[in-house]
């Protein structure tokens, strides 16, 4: 009996220690596309929120935020004046006790595409201010996101994955004008870094070599 | 019986202690033995090409793609171009301006290389006397899946002598570089006027000196030097390297070697922050570290600069002692000239001897959890005993 409350407190032990390894992270997501998209804005691994607010700025050349509904909290304040122009803000607060743990869905945007084939805007995501039910500030990672009007590794756009697409990670990677690096469409290796891998990967890809179907 | 199956479980335990060791050993080997990048060093003559190849040797997996970065002295010397590389794909950038070449390097193919390719081929041009310096910076270099994979890198060097006269051979290439003559006719046609009194280099005879200002060579004699130090065993110290009393247009870069007894200290590191120059960069092997220093800007170091911090961890025992030897490579001032070639620098070595009884613990300390744990433990091994 004795031995077998150490283990439960042993495992008591390292359960605490891997908990306190979680973190809160905020995320909007990576998008290919050429028609309208709709996406959450997610709260991840946080425990009673109750309020919060953040800035999505964008390329208003390539796309437009049209639409911030649907949010997990009682109550939701989205400006989207100067969408035009590149950013909107929101805001959310939820009366009467934080949300759940665990995952929240902040608000969802509707995003218009406006740019021709091959453009690409980032999602950046400011966040002024999250916080719980007693109003201690949460601590969160932002994740940014992007939308690439087009396919993933069509960096020379021109509908066809092919060796060119990964020459123009490379030059991108080396420098040279008029290749600017496309940080979605270029990472197609699926390590998150832009790097000559992701040339590697392409060529690969395009010249149908066994275990380079995916784009990731 | 009993002891039958004793004995089974004894071999079967040194059998797996035995296997640990081996896997142990081989990793440790695998991970001694990396790959390495170099490029080697050339001495030319103003106007003179030189063409450079980068290397990779004892790659022991399939590599699929490398992105280098190499640097030089803009004022002296010309990337031209990069071609000739064993990989399926080449492209690169040169920023003239900055002295810098970007190439990237990938396979299309199934396949990696291993074991020793060459990367590519950098021709260079010389467009001013002077030294500068090949820095390799690697960027990736990734295996045949993807997976990041060590190497070291050697730099190189490029001396460019004045055109004309005796000397200014082709020196210190090896057998891979080939020298050849520009085609073009040199930037700066006008000779310029030998920057110090080397044997090796002459003024080219012409009525008209270039308009480009003198150098004015350092006055003083400038002093490079690690002092003396003490620690007790075990414990961490850092060491400083200044190059002290440096006048007149100042240092654009400096490369050192630092030697030491590694069974006594070991470096534990020598980062770039702690360095006045704008890059550096160090190699730390066992006994020794390779360091260079360069601005990227216009101006050059002056007075007494630290060149660079180390962690020195003492690692033998109470009352040892080790010289920490320095090596000067090469001194260049900001206005090309080669330090080192005229002796106007002293070098003062220094030691680090272990002192005391330092360093030891009677009392160890332990974190929350391991303390737990090791409560937990002891629990354990008693309540075994004794239901035993």
């Amino acid at each position: 009996m004795t031995v077998r409350a150490a283990l439960i407190i042993s495992l008591l032990v390292v359960s605490s220690t891997t908990l306190s390894c979680s973190a809160t992270s905020i995320t909007v997501g990576e998008f290919f596309s050429e028609t309208e998209i709709t996406t959450p804005v997610m709260v991840h691994d946080v425990t009673a929120l109750a309020t919060a607010s953040l800035e999505i700025t964008y390329d208003p050349s390539v796309l437009l935020i049209t639409a911030a509904t649907k949010s997990a909290f009682s109550s939701l304040f989205a400006n989207l004046e100067r969408a035009g122009e590149g950013w909107v803000s929101i805001g959310a607060y939820q009366v009467g006790g934080g949300l759940p743990s665990g995952e929240v869905k902040f608000v969802e945007l509707t995003i218009a595409p406006r740019g021709s084939y091959g453009s690409y805007s980032a999602l950046d995501l400011s966040l002024n201010e999250l916080y719980d039910n007693n109003h201690n500030a949460i601590a969160a990672t932002v994740v940014d996101g992007f939308v690439y009007i087009g396919m993933n590794g069509d960096t020379q756009p021109d509908r066809v994955i092919d060796a060119a697409d990964s020459e123009y990670i490379a030059r991108g990677i080396a420098g040279d004008p008029g290749y600017p690096l496309k940080s979605g469409p270029s990472e197609v290796s699926g390590d998150g870094v832009v790097d000559a891998y992701d040339c590697v990967y392409l060529a690969r890809h395009a010249a149908g070599v066994t275990g380079y179907e995916a784009l990731h | 019986m009993n002891q039958r199956v004793g004995g089974a479980n004894g071999r079967r335990f040194f059998a797996l202690a035995l296997l640990f060791v081996l896997v142990f050993l081989f990793l440790t080997a695998a991970t001694a033995a990396g790959a390495v990048i170099s490029i080697q060093s050339a001495e030319l003559k103003v106007g003179e090409r030189v063409t450079l190849p980068i290397v990779l040797a004892d790659a022991a997996e399939e590599i699929s793609c490398a992105t280098i970065i190499v640097s030089y002295e803009p004022a002296i010397l010309k990337g031209t171009s990069v071609q000739n590389t064993q990989f399926d794909k080449l492209v690169y950038h040169t920023d003239t301006a900055q002295g810098k070449t970007t190439i990237v390097l990938y396979q299309t193919g199934a396949a990696g290389r291993s074991g020793t390719s060459t990367l590519a081929e950098l021709t260079f041009e010389a467009v001013k006397v002077g030294s500068s310096s090949l820095l390799l910076q690697l960027e990736t270099l990734k295996n045949n899946a993807g997976v990041p994979v060590a190497a070291t890198v050697q730099p190189g060097s490029i001396t460019v002598k004045a055109d004309g006269g005796s000397g200014g051979g082709n020196g210190g290439g090896g057998s891979g570089w080939i020298p050849t003559t520009s085609p073009s006719p040199s930037p700066s046609p006008a000779p310029m006027p030998s920057p110090s009194p080397s044997a090796t280099v002459t003024l080219a005879p012409s009525p008209s000196l270039s308009p480009v200002p003198s150098p004015s060579p350092a006055s003083g004699i400038i002093t490079v030097r690690i002092d003396d130090l003490a620690v007790a065993s075990g414990g961490v110290t850092t060491a400083t390297i200044r190059i002290e009393g440096v006048e007149g247009e100042g240092l654009s870069s400096a490369q050192l070697n630092l030697t030491y007894d590694p069974k006594v200290v070991k470096v534990l590191s020598a980062d770039a922050e702690t360095s006045e120059f704008d890059e550096f960069m160090a190699n730390i092997e066992s006994g020794k570290v390779r360091m260079i220093g360069f601005q990227t800007g216009a101006e050059g170091l002056t007075g007494d600069v630290t060149f660079a911090q180390l962690q020195l961890k003492a690692v033998g025992k109470p009352g040892e002692q080790t010289a920490l030897g320095l090596e000067v490579i090469d001194l260049i001032d900001n206005v090309g000239q080669v330090l080192v070639e005229h002796e106007e620098f002293e070098v003062a070595d220094g030691s680090l001897t272990i002192s005391g009884e330092g360093g030891r613990k009677w009392i160890p300390s332990y974190s929350l959890a391991s303390t737990v744990a090791i409560v937990i433990g002891c629990y354990l091994l008693i309540r075994t005993r004794r239901s035993r």
